[in-house]
């Protein structure tokens, strides 16, 4: 089993999307940063005003994606915890930047000491729960976001992690029911956030194959804020998964000319090889693999795009080996998905049926991973399983590619499939 | 194609960063009740019945300084929220038996505009009443001699409560265990039980012995099956409604950093930063019917729910002492959505909005950075908050204010607050171990029988009332005196694990002044028969003694039983009408 690369006829290349070269940066986060830099400006000597810029420097990141704003806002923590070792705010502002690393055990511990000094400050169980989330820890996560509702119910940051756990433990519909609630909560003049949270609605959506839905919020996401740059990669993705890869590589051109981005540089090598153009997609692929391997930044993803670039391109053995090593920075399930693929492509089955259960185990209703898991099944003579799994794939959304493939294979054994 | 979260950690890290309030000065929520106030639990009660020693009563009061004239809607519970009283009965802080209330709301007139209408017979339109509302133009019929006001309120249901229009009525059921092996059984589900409304005033319910008597009709009697109550079948008493606030305090003084009133009653010197030091007089401080300040809680009322059960019921095993605590909940947001076929919300389906066991304790103890979470979480967990109980920033803050000596931490003196310990305790459990874990609850001897109201006092157990808080709480008892003489180290014994020292030197709790803000009593008489909060004040002649008044009369101590109608309120009783 390789990644699955559906070759179709060339579509026309067209791309609609204007090309920019610099990522957009909304006036919301603009105003955010000159606040803290005025409050630095009168008070020079006070924490305060750095540690208000780190986080609108945080901020800034993640709606440009450049590494460059998380590294001035590293600077702006040092600065607060110059001059307030300690500060409570600085320290907060750190433990999102190390879950911004991908840093995720040291943002917990220090996120714990925090919780222990100040309990009542509800944004800390969302951050713990970020960290959980990213370590695989699920059941922690979702009672650390349950606390985080608990403790306010009204509570948009609450909401979106609980949507995250939601989809981790096997509920999408409730995970869209509060993506969709936090968007509503959020402040209409905020449009970072409101396009964050509509490309989070387009990715969940994806993820379940409801690929119309998914374009629509990617659309809406594009139409708040243009080429957001999450968006440009998630409306990718969704162009991928439609096999419209002329269109996906108009995204990703775009994406890529805002700031090098080695996920993008990942999807975009995926789909030119999907779309027949070999030699770009080698040229992409590498590309990847040096930015991935020199990239501090985003560790967890980095780790599956390669297990899933290696794997697909010959060298599962590499991909098992490099992919054991990050274990002990925590399993999410998509990490497991790679490794039980690597392990697959490897030759060792079992141990790809040991991972592919272990990221099934929350209840994920991802239709590709079920499709995987029966794949896996199959290759180890569990019939029965194969044919479960197969079933879930469908039951998960029927209407996905996978479910299609599902349906063939199940109709192939003479097996009936659910309704 | 496959799914990969790409990017997810970069993105996720900054999802809370998006309220613009992160950037304000003050980056923490306000705490919890201060926004939820019907779920606020204001005091918590527990002592042995004064009517029948084999009983024991509870009352949690909720939904604060409820000004009697704040109509129309005046004041309902929340049918949102779960009342909880919980009572622990095997020293491990976890419930053994909980008693739930959860109230209805009926609009009986929902084209009226008040809550609680009435006046005399009821009155008809007049003759000159304007003609009714037409369905065909020109054919308006005259109204005169219908019914337009309903007859004061004199009743709960029935003939006399056709005025009564936003009723509420309420369920009780009690839950026997913990968790999901709990088990829940509704008692007097027979009944249709009604939480009685506030006292509006003479014309909507009459004269203050008419609402008295309305307000008596709403105390239940529900008969508890043998199973539930022992050996015997048995009968509990409830009552739901609005009462006065019986809590007295100097608030403004003290959360004015414990500016007490000079020239009121101080009979302690000064600081060396010349702060005048809140101690009574000797004279003063054995007069328990005498305020020295304004109580800051006179005139308001609250809402209550009282319960009067049989001790057998919610003991075991012979062990008199239990600990118990009342706790309100609300429907949760849950993550894990419930099963799509629940029939009705379960237990679990709650979040706890608050919690009270000893009073003052979040309010005194708990540091404002933790109040929520205090709130929020399980006694059972109050390891998490060891270091605010024995070690209080609060005796700190005499010690620098008043230069009072106060104790070195740890402060085991304190402990028999937080952990089933002597001398409320006739059996003393292991201490600070998990089997009896440091717990907020109000722990309560119940074979220690009630003091007769001649010899009650308003410092209970510390002066030898011993019926009186921290064994247990009653209406009467001055918390606010008592937590300043207890913080500041009167419960220190030099024969005990509770031996104390101050800096290093020897303490005695002798040394303790008679600490206090002046408030001696309530400014109405409380009952002394089920449920003894005194009914609720009226909202007409309601009246707040406020700094430098004087009441109409000073507060009486009666031993009426039950008190005379003239007590139900300041306005009405003592003040004439107007």
């Amino acid at each position: 089993m390789t990644i699955r690369f559906v070759i179709l006829a060339a579509l026309p290349l067209f791309c609609s999307c204007a090309v920019s070269a610099a990522p957009p940066q909304s006036q919301f986060l603009t105003d955010l940063i000159h606040t803290a830099e005025a409050k630095i400006k009168n008070a020079p000597q006070a924490a305060e005003g750095y540690s208000d810029l780190a986080f609108a420097l945080a901020r800034r990141a993640r709606e440009t994606e450049d590494p460059a704003f998380g590294k001035r806002a590293e600077e702006a923590v040092l600065k607060a915890l110059q001059l307030a070792p300690g500060n409570f705010e600085a320290r907060k502002a750190r433990v999102m930047l190390r879950l911004q690393q991908g840093r995720n055990a040291d943002a917990e511990e220090e996120a714990k000491a925090l919780n222990k000094q100040i309990p009542d400050d509800n944004i800390m169980y969302g951050l713990l729960a970020d960290a959980a989330l990213g370590q695989g820890k699920y059941l922690e996560a979702e009672a650390l976001t349950q606390r985080m509702l608990d403790m306010r119910q009204v509570n948009g940051p609450g909401l979106q992690r609980a949507a995250r756990v939601r989809e981790a433990i096997g509920f999408p519909d409730g995970a869209v029911e509060f993506w969709n609630s936090a968007f509503r909560l959020s402040s209409t003049s905020d449009v970072e956030e409101r396009a964050y949270i509509l490309t989070e609605l387009a990715g969940i959506s994806r993820r379940r194959a409801q690929l119309a839905n998914a374009s629509r919020y990617a659309a809406d996401a594009v139409a708040l804020e243009p080429d957001y740059p999450a968006a440009l990669v998630e409306q990718a993705r969704i162009a991928i998964d439609q096999k419209k890869f002329e269109l996906a590589e108009g995204f990703l051109t775009v994406r890529l000319k805002q700031s090098p981005s080695f996920a993008a540089q990942y999807w975009l090598a995926l789909a030119l090889e999907a779309a027949g153009k070999s030699a770009r997609a080698a040229e992409a692929g590498s590309q990847f693999v040096s930015q991935a391997q020199s990239s501090t930044e985003a560790p967890r993803d980095r780790v599956e795009l390669l297990v899933r670039y290696w794997t697909a391109h010959g060298k599962a053995a590499e991909a098992v080996r490099f992919a054991e090593s990050q274990a002990p920075r925590g399993t999410t399930e998509s990490y497991l998905d790679a490794l039980a693929l690597a392990l697959l492509a490897a030759g060792d089955t079992k141990a790809a049926n040991v991972k592919i259960e272990q990221a099934l185990q929350p209840g994920v209703q991802n239709p590709a991973f079920f499709l995987d898991a029966a794949h896996i099944a199959r290759k180890n003579n569990q019939i029965a399983a194969a044919r479960g799994y197969l079933k879930k794939c469908i039951e998960a959304n029927a209407s996905s590619e996978y479910a299609e493939i599902a349906l063939r294979e199940l109709q192939s054994t003479g097996d009936n499939p659910p309704r | 194609m496959k799914d990969v979260r790409a990017v997810l950690s970069l993105l996720m890290a900054t999802t809370m960063v998006a309220p613009s309030g992160m950037f304000a000065a003050s980056h923490r929520e306000a705490p919890i009740t201060a926004l939820d106030r019907a779920a606020d639990i204001t005091d918590y009660y527990s002592f042995v019945s004064y009517e029948d020693p084999t009983k024991v009563v509870f009352i949690m009061s909720v939904d604060p300084l409820l000004e009697p004239s704040n109509g129309p809607s005046y004041f309902p519970f929340d049918p949102g929220i779960r009342y909880r009283i919980n009572i622990d009965n095997t020293f491990d802080a976890v419930e053994d038996i909980s008693f739930e209330f959860a109230f209805t709301t009926k609009i009986n007139a929902p084209g009226v505009f008040t809550a609680l209408v009435g006046a005399l017979n009821g009155i008809n339109a007049p003759s000159n009443a304007p003609l009714s509302n037409p369905t065909t133009p020109g054919q308006a019929s005259p109204t005169v001699g219908n019914p337009i006001v309903p007859p004061m309120i004199t009743s709960l249901t029935g003939p006399g409560a056709a005025g009564f229009n936003l009723q509420q009525t309420y369920t009780v059921n009690m839950i026997t265990g913990a968790g999901a092996s709990a088990t829940r059984t509704q008692l007097g589900a027979s009944q249709t039980l009604v939480a009685v409304p506030t006292y509006v005033g003479s014309r909507t319910m009459g004269t203050p012995a008419q609402y008295q008597a309305l307000a008596q009709s709403g105390i239940y009697t529900i008969p508890l099956p043998a199973a539930l109550s022992g050996q015997v079948a048995k009968t509990m008493r409830v009552f739901a409604g609005t009462t006065d606030d019986p809590f007295y305090i100097d608030l403004g003084a003290a959360f004015d950093s414990l500016n007490f009133r000079p020239g009121a009653f101080f009979g302690g010197g000064t600081s060396s930063a010349g702060i005048p030091l809140p101690v009574l007089l000797p004279t003063q401080d054995l007069n328990d019917a005498q305020n020295f300040a304004p109580d800051s809680v006179s005139g308001f009322n609250v809402n209550t729910i009282a319960i009067e059960v049989p001790i057998s019921m919610v003991t075991q095993n012979g062990q008199p002492t239990i600990g118990s605590w009342a706790s309100t909940s609300r429907l949760r947001t849950q993550v894990r959505p419930p099963a799509a076929n629940a029939a009705a919300p379960a237990p679990g389906d709650f979040a706890q909005v608050q919690r009270m066991g000893n009073p003052l304790i979040n309010e005194l103890i708990i540091g404002t950075g933790s109040k929520d979470a205090w709130s929020t979480s399980a006694p059972s967990a109050d390891a998490q908050f060891a270091n605010f109980d024995l070690d209080p920033l609060f005796a700190r803050v005499l010690n620098a204010v008043f230069n009072l000596s106060v104790p070195d931490p740890p402060r085991l003196d304190l402990a028999p607050l937080v952990v089933y310990a002597p001398p409320i305790t006739g059996i003393a459990p292991p201490a600070l171990t998990p089997a009896n874990p440091i717990a907020d609850l109000l722990r309560l001897n119940t074979s220690i029988p009630a003091t007769p109201l001649a010899s009650r006092r308003r410092l209970g157990f510390a002066v030898g009332d011993s019926a009186g808080y921290p064994n247990g709480r009653r209406i009467t008892d001055d918390v606010t005196d008592i937590s300043l003489r207890a913080v500041a180290g009167i419960l220190c014994s030099p024969t005990t694990s509770a031996k104390c020292t101050s800096s290093g030197n020897a303490f005695s709790a002798a040394s303790v002044p008679a600490l206090g803000d002046g408030v001696n009593t309530n400014d109405v008489v409380t009952q002394e028969v089920f449920p003894y909060m005194a009914f609720a004040h009226s909202g007409r002649q309601r009246r707040h003694v406020d700094f430098g008044e004087k009441p109409c009369a000073a507060p009486q101590v009666s031993s009426t039983v039950p008190p005379s109608p003239s007590f139900i309120s300041v306005g009405s009783a003592t003040c004439p009408e107007q």
